[in-house]
């Protein structure tokens, strides 16, 4: 049975507070990482996991009033060869909106270390660009101010999107504009990022 | 049995929580997250070994209405051996001596220089909580400092406000002195002035239940008097203690004073 979800991965909550915040955001999401490129050496990175989750109502000159409760943990390690290893998620070291579209981010330190090469066959390399070499999961909880939408929205209760996120994606209903950009996003900044 | 304080980012790190009201007196949704640092290591692949850890999350709650948990691996290593890596279970609990959350977690490993480093966690609750905790104002007089130089967010940045369990350390040689420790921190919930002060109101809602506590109160940087700083209780008990039929303290106040003429 599939579930008519319009925005997987991020569940609003009406809430009356704490002042000024009317809305508790679930966000979900999930990542991988190649890790770390020398054997034998432990890597530290810092990581930025962008999400489909966009502030309703950001403004570039305002910016958002929010906090977060974020936890990230290891879905998956390797594939790897018989080795010494280390697969370490040390911190979430903060979480904000990025300042174009006020999509929401969260930042954290990882750290790697496998004893040999995830495949040794450099045309695998080649093939897939990078091995990811383990996929963690990310759940933050983000207290923030959405303006409420009216009761006599046009937009409200119509449409069905429940091909949306599944293998055959098709948009159906009669909100384009909103859908769309909700797509692009989604398609464009759920990846993630490593500097 | 390792038991680790959200408090203290060495043993929890990153460690955060947010709270959603409901629209119901004294129930709260509180959701706790964070990296909890077990640092729990073994060197045998024969046998499963199991460990259980105890994370104080640090907020004070008169019940538990309805929770649930999520959690993994956050850190994990191995050495070239047969493994097992688990976290074999998430509980709640609620202290029965301070009232406060604790977090229950179940580990087990097997293998040569195995450990599990780190787990997440985030806990979801619907909680009652106590009605008023410790509360009171800071003031200090106009002429020390022009509060209304400070935006809503530098007021709370300025003034660090704590409430501390105090254990008097009774070293082998040298003097005896008091350590104390944070235990719960407060906010500011306001501005207000009258004739000769500037006057910040403080909340400190999750203060543990059943032991002596000390309100400290730290003065930040952006608050530019001119003199050394020196902030004071002067009015309210001290130490102060919480318990399920006195669960509010009122008029905790302070006062800040430079200690030079101005």
């Amino acid at each position: 049975m599939s579930l008519n979800i319009f925005l997987p991965g991020v569940t609003r909550i009406p809430i009356t507070g704490p002042k000024p915040f009317n809305t508790l955001v679930c966000v979900t999401s999930f990542g991988d990482s190649w890790g770390a490129d020398e054997p034998g050496q432990l890597r530290r990175f810092s990581g930025t996991a962008v999400s489909t989750f966009r502030l309703e109502g950001f403004d570039q000159r305002v910016k958002p009033i929010f906090n977060h409760s974020t936890s990230i943990w290891l879905g998956r390690i390797g594939p790897t060869e018989t080795c010494n290893w280390v697969y370490a998620i040390d911190s979430v070291t903060g979480a904000g909106f990025e300042p174009v579209f006020g999509v929401y981010f969260v930042t954290f330190d990882v750290g790697t270390m496998i004893g040999r090469k995830p495949f040794k066959s450099p045309a695998a390399q080649e093939i897939f660009g990078f091995i990811p070499q383990y996929g963690y999961y990310i759940c933050s909880y983000v207290l923030c101010f959405e303006p409420p939408l009216q009761n006599d929205d046009v937009r409200m209760n119509q449409g069905d999107y429940s091909g949306i996120g599944s293998e055959n994606s098709k948009i159906k209903g009669s909100s384009p504009i909103v859908r769309t950009e909700s797509k692009k996003i989604a398609h464009s900044l759920a990846s993630m990022r490593y500097s | 049995m390792i038991v680790l304080d959200a408090n203290n980012n060495d043993q929890v790190a990153g460690a955060k929580v947010i709270e959603a009201e409901l629209g119901q007196a004294n129930k709260k949704m509180m959701i706790f997250s964070g990296i909890a640092r077990p640092e729990w290591f073994i060197n045998d692949d024969g046998h499963t070994y199991f460990e259980d850890v105890e994370v104080n999350l640090r907020r004070t709650v008169l019940g538990v209405e309805q929770f649930s948990i999520s959690g993994g691996l956050a850190s994990i290593t191995n050495d070239t051996s047969n493994f097992l890596i688990a976290t074999n279970s998430f509980d709640l609990d609620i202290d029965q001596t301070t009232q406060e959350l604790i977090l229950k977690v179940n580990l087990a490993a097997q293998g040569e220089v195995t450990g599990i480093g780190r787990f997440s966690y985030q806990v979801v609750a619907i909680v009652d909580t106590q009605a008023i905790g410790i509360s009171g104002v800071i003031k200090w007089r106009k002429e020390i400092f022009d509060g209304t130089t400070l935006t809503p967010g530098q007021i709370s940045q300025t003034f660090k406000i704590s409430a501390n369990h105090k254990d008097r350390i009774a070293p082998p040689q040298g003097f005896v002195y008091d350590k104390l420790t944070p235990v719960a921190y407060g906010l500011t919930t306001g501005f207000m002035s009258d004739e000769n002060d500037f006057i910040i109101p403080y909340e400190i809602p999750s203060a543990p239940y059943n032991q002596p506590l000390i309100v400290m109160v730290e003065v930040g940087a952006l608050f530019r008097a001119n003199g050394q700083i020196n902030v004071g209780q002067i009015s309210g008990p001290n130490p102060i203690t919480l318990d399920l039929t006195n669960q509010g303290v009122t008029n905790v106040d302070f006062r800040v004073n430079t200690l030079i003429p101005y």
